[in-house]
Parts: structure tokens; C-alpha cells; sequence
């Protein structure tokens, strides 16, 4: 069942002006409850502009968004509740701490949807334990945090609202390799219930083809595909035309198969990997 | 004299907080780097790379120790103006690197602040933006570039200022994949062409098996300095430190693991390409 649906969705920067820019053009699109869904595309896609629809920080020209079923600009009440639904992490979320201690910046959001001190509290100690935030920082400064720290307290503060669907834009961008496997176990964690969603936007490819269940790509404001990770990264040329990546593990089987060893290319994760090249060689000894 | 930034006994912390925890950035550090090495500095989130940087260009100053640059102490005020041409600092955030409203003025930025001759100023602009590949944007707003675009314009007015070194601090971190393939071979490019040492702060994996050198910081102190075939060939000290194997080498240990023995130094696709066309051979 969809989640969200996006219908012919335009957008435009300026619109009116001699500098109108199309951002969006005519997007339509569906995800699916307990799914985690990835958009890629190059600088200037529109894959931010996009994201800030998704909640109604953006009002599109024309083009319709469902939440839950819900057409999100039909009335106030409606845009109040996708503003709960939708929880948007922007980039860089690190730079949006503000309060006094860690545990008040995360209690933020609950206490903003009317959750007394208590439930804001305890949802927040929730949280925090879910992003591995150290019980000894919980009453410092977020000031005083490092990087990683401070991303993992400015996330929790999202999940501490308990949205139905998780947006994060560019989440793993100057995290450590450790923290970026801690993100993607928290967040394939918070679907696994298969009541929430998470849409991630990112430039991390190998990290995407790992994550996902299902990946869109903009180019130029187009949706150019929509497809499952094995069917995007398929098509090397074309991808690389969208001025994208493909995993490290996909380009070295793709030059395996150029050097002349015929191997299955559809692979993008490393235990994939291992499996298809033991299930290669161990052919050719049956051979 | 021999030119090369100097770290001796080096010890900094940010403000001690209110438990008078200490909490040390930088712990009895000493380092060695020379002028035309190609570096990748690497760890953890929190490890003290930025700091590591900001103290090598005298934005901040050891609280003991001694850091020297080309035989420059940093803690000496009348040396800071000289370091701070002598090593340049890329950041992250493209936008926040940017000063002027065109691309030509805002590299002409740091060569105007030296008090040079017009003509000198004018000779260096243009040089630092062919470096950059940047020449047919010389008079357009930098707004209206792209991320990567910004970072090389950021990199010509250092450029323009003649380092000897440059830091670049997690700065292709913003970009997306091809912006950040450009500016990892604009860097290799100013090491070979212009003898600049650079010193590259990442988290990718992948582009740390591209230099001659890695340095992993973790606590403030350096817990490796060596080749990157040397560093990738022990992946449980790795994890210990945060990070982790490029995609291509995490294949080689997981085959290895299963009786195929490719060679652990295998750092980068074509290497593994070779390593397991000869093992094909070899097994028939």
C-alpha cells in the first residue's frame, strides 16, 4: 500500500520572472509503507526541492501529494498532520541544534505536537537510545559534541516525533565509515515494524544499492527512473549520463566482464559478490 | 633548510568544560610532513583531523608543543601572515568559501590583501583558474556555479596565494560523485605539476588507496602513518578505528575467508581485475 504519492508535480523557482527555472517537472511517483525508498541524481536535480514537498515546506504550481491517503494542501488540518506524518531531516541537521542540553533539543518536536514534559521526555530518551547517543551526553551542551555525535542527536530528534515517514536529505555526508553502517542499521530498524517508510536522499551510491528497496533518479527536475537497485545500476552509460555512480562493486564486475571472464554484472553488494564469483568458480571446476 | 611542516609534542584542547574533564583535540602529536607529499588524513569522526588542520596553518595554536612550518613556529605572531600563505585550507561548505561577485574577482581576493602590483595580481589570477580548468568562467557570478565548480574556485584563490601546501578539509564531502572525482584529480594534478603537498581529510574509502601516504588520527593521537596497501592489509585495526575497507578490498577478505587467495594488498578495481584473471589462469 502507498505511503505517498506524488502526481505530476511541477515546480519553478521565480515563476514569472525571467529567471523561472523549472525544479520539478511533472513528477509522479509512489512509496510503498515499510519500504526504504532512494532518490539519487546530480547537483542541482531537484532532489531537495523535491523532499521539501513531501511535507508541505514547498507548494508546488500544479501536481498533487497524498500522505497516508491525504491530499496534503486540501485544508489546514490536513497540512497540520503531514507536518507529524513527514519528518524531514535536512542536510547538514547538525547546524539546526539549539538547545540547552542534548535530551531538550530531542524532547523539541514531541513537546511542539503536544506531548506533556513527561512523554516528551521519555520519547526522547527513546530516541536517543535508538541513535546509540551515550546516556553520559544526554544532559551536556550539544555544543560540545563532536560531528557524529551531534548528527545522531539532531536525527533523534526527528524520531522522537515518531513520524510515518522519515525523510533525510544527504544523511551520510561527513559521517566515518562506522557511523554510516550505525544510520543505515537504525534505519532499516525503523521500518522493519512495516508501518514506517524512510526516504533518503543521497550521493553515496554504494551505500544506496545497500539500503534501498527501490530508487528514483532525477535529472534536471525529471523523474528519468523508478526502479528496484539491481535494474538502476544496470545501465552504467545511462546513469553516467545523469552525471552519476555506480556502486565500486558493479563497476568491478562490469570490467571483470569487458576483460573477457563471463560473470553476472547484476551485483551490488559485496556478499553478492562473494557469492556469484564462489558460484563461478565453482562451475568452472564442474566445467 | 628543509621544507616541511613540523608537529613536536603537540598538545591542544578546545575550552575544558564546567567538570574539568579534559578533553584533548591533540595529544602529544608528532609528525612530519614534506613539501610534495601526497597525504590522505583519515579517522573517526571527533578524531581531531580539522583540528590537525586549523593548527598547521596557525588558525590555532598549540597549547604545548611546537608546531613549526617550513622552519616557521606558529606560535610566533610575526610568522602567521607567511604560514598562512604557505598553507592554504579547503573546507567542506562551498558557499561559505566565497567572497566576491565574480569568479576572476574573488581569486584576485587573497593576492589584493598581500599588497601586490596589479600586473602580478592579474598574472596569478589567471594562472590559478587554468590550474582549476576554471579560465571560461573567469567572469561569472559564483552563485550560479555548481558545488564542485565553487570548491575550485575556492582552490584557485589559494592558488593565487602560492602555498606550499594545501589542507583540504572533507571537501568533496558536499559533492556529488562526479564533482568530488574532479577535485580528488585537481589534487593529484597541483602535487605532480606544482610540487604542492597536499593533505586530504576524507571518509571515502575508495579514494584513499589513490595516495602515497595515510595518516589515521584517533583521540587526537596518530594511530598509523603508512602506505595505503599497508593500511587496508589490517581490517579488524580499521573497524577498531571507525572506518572500514574500500568496497573492493572487503571482497578480497570475505574471498580470502573462503579459501580464494587473491593477495591482500589489492587496493583498487584494476588490481583485483589482474589479481583474479591470474588466479583464473592459475586454477585452469
Amino acid at each position: 500500500m502507498s505511503v505517498v504519492r506524488v502526481e505530476n508535480l511541477t515546480y519553478k523557482y521565480n515563476a514569472g520572472t525571467l529567471n523561472e527555472v523549472t525544479a520539478l517537472n511533472n513528477i509522479s511517483f509512489e512509496v510503498d509503507k515499510g519500504q526504504i525508498v532512494g532518490i539519487i541524481g546530480k547537483t542541482g536535480s531537484g532532489k531537495s526541492t523535491l523532499v521539501k514537498h513531501l511535507n508541505g515546506l514547498l507548494k508546488s504550481d500544479s501536481g498533487k501529494i497524498f500522505v497516508c491517503e491525504e491530499n496534503i494542501w486540501e485544508n489546514k488540518k490536513a497540512l497540520n498532520r503531514v507536518r507529524f506524518n513527514v519528518g524531514l531531516c535536512f542536510q547538514y541537521p547538525e547546524y539546526q541544534l539549539f538547545a540547552e542540553t542534548v535530551l531538550e533539543d530531542i524532547a523539541f518536536g514531541p513537546m511542539n505536537m503536544g506531548k506533556n514534559k513527561e512523554e516528551a521526555q521519555q520519547l526522547a530518551k527513546e530516541s536517543a537510545k535508538l541513535l546509540n547517543v551515550d546516556e553520559k551526553l544526554w544532559l551536556k551542551s550539544p555544543f560540545e559534541l563532536s560531528g557524529g555525535q551531534k548528527r545522531r542527536v539532531s536525527i533523534a530528534g526527528i524520531i522522537a516525533m515518531k513520524p510515518k515517514v522519515f525523510v533525510l536529505d544527504e544523511p551520510f555526508s561527513s559521517l566515518d565509515p562506522e557511523s554510516v553502517e550505525e544510520l543505515s542499521n537504525i534505519l532499516k530498524e525503523y521500518v522493519s515494524n512495516g508501518e514506517n517508510t524512510v526516504i533518503v536522499v543521497s550521493h553515496d551510491m554504494t551505500q544506496m544499492a545497500k539500503i534501498c528497496d527501490k530508487i528514483l533518479v532525477l535529472n534536471k527536475g525529471e523523474k528519468v527512473l523508478d526502479d528496484v537497485p539491481e535494474k538502476i545500476f544496470e545501465d552504467v552509460n545511462l546513469l553516467k549520463k545523469y552525471g552519476l555512480d555506480i556502486p565500486d562493486i558493479t563497476e568491478l564486475f562490469l570490467k571483470l566482464s569487458q576483460k573477457g571472464i563471463d560473470i553476472n554484472t547484476k551485483v551490488y553488494t559485496v556478499q553478492r559478490a562473494k557469492d556469484i564469483i564462489l558460484d563461478f568458480i565453482k562451475r568452472g571446476a564442474n566445467a | 633548510m628543509e621544507e616541511k611542516i613540523v608537529f613536536n609534542h603537540v598538545n591542544f584542547d578546545y575550552e575544558i568544560s564546567e567538570n574539568n574533564e579534559v578533553n584533548n583535540a591533540i595529544f602529544d602529536l608528532n609528525i612530519e610532513i614534506k613539501k610534495g607529499e601526497f597525504v590522505c588524513l583519515i579517522g573517526r569522526n571527533g578524531s581531531g583531523k580539522s583540528t590537525f588542520a586549523k593548527l598547521s596553518n596557525a588558525i590555532l595554536i598549540p597549547d604545548s608543543g611546537k608546531i613549526t612550518v617550513d622552519g616557521l613556529d606558529t606560535s610566533d605572531i610575526d610568522n602567521k601572515f607567511e604560514i598562512r600563505k604557505k598553507v592554504g585550507l579547503i573546507f567542506q561548505n562551498p558557499d561559505n568559501q566565497i567572497v566576491a561577485t565574480a569568479v576572476d574577482e574573488d581569486v584576485a581576493f587573497g593576492p589584493e590583501n598581500l599588497g601586490l602590483p596589479r600586473e602580478e595580481i592579474v598574472k596569478r589570477v589567471n594562472f590559478a583558474l587554468d590550474s582549476v580548468d576554471m579560465t571560461e568562467y573567469k567572469n561569472y557570478e559564483p552563485h550560479k556555479l555548481s558545488g564542485g565548480q565553487k570548491q575550485r574556485v575556492a582552490i584557485a584563490g589559494v592558488i593565487a596565494m602560492k602555498p606550499d601546501y594545501i589542507f583540504f578539509d572533507e571537501s568533496t564531502a558536499m559533492l556529488d560523485p562526479i564533482g568530488r572525482q574532479q577535485i580528488l584529480e585537481l589534487a593529484k594534478k597541483l602535487n605532480e605539476e606544482l610540487k604542492i603537498g597536499i593533505i586530504f581529510i576524507t571518509h571515502h574509502m575508495r579514494d584513499v588507496a589513490l595516495f602515497d601516504r595515510v595518516i589515521v588520527l584517533n583521540e587526537g593521537k596518530i594511530a598509523v602513518d603508512d602506505n595505503p596497501k599497508k593500511i587496508f592489509s589490517n581490517p579488524e585495526k580499521l573497524k577498531m578505528l571507525g572506518l572500514s575497507l574500500p568496497e573492493v578490498s572487503k571482497l578480497v577478505w570475505q574471498l580470502k575467508s573462503e579459501g580464494i587467495d587473491l593477495g591482500t594488498d589489492i587496493t583498487n578495481i584494476d588490481e583485483f581485475v589482474d589479481a583474479f584473471y591470474l588466479y583464473l589462469k592459475k586454477i585452469g
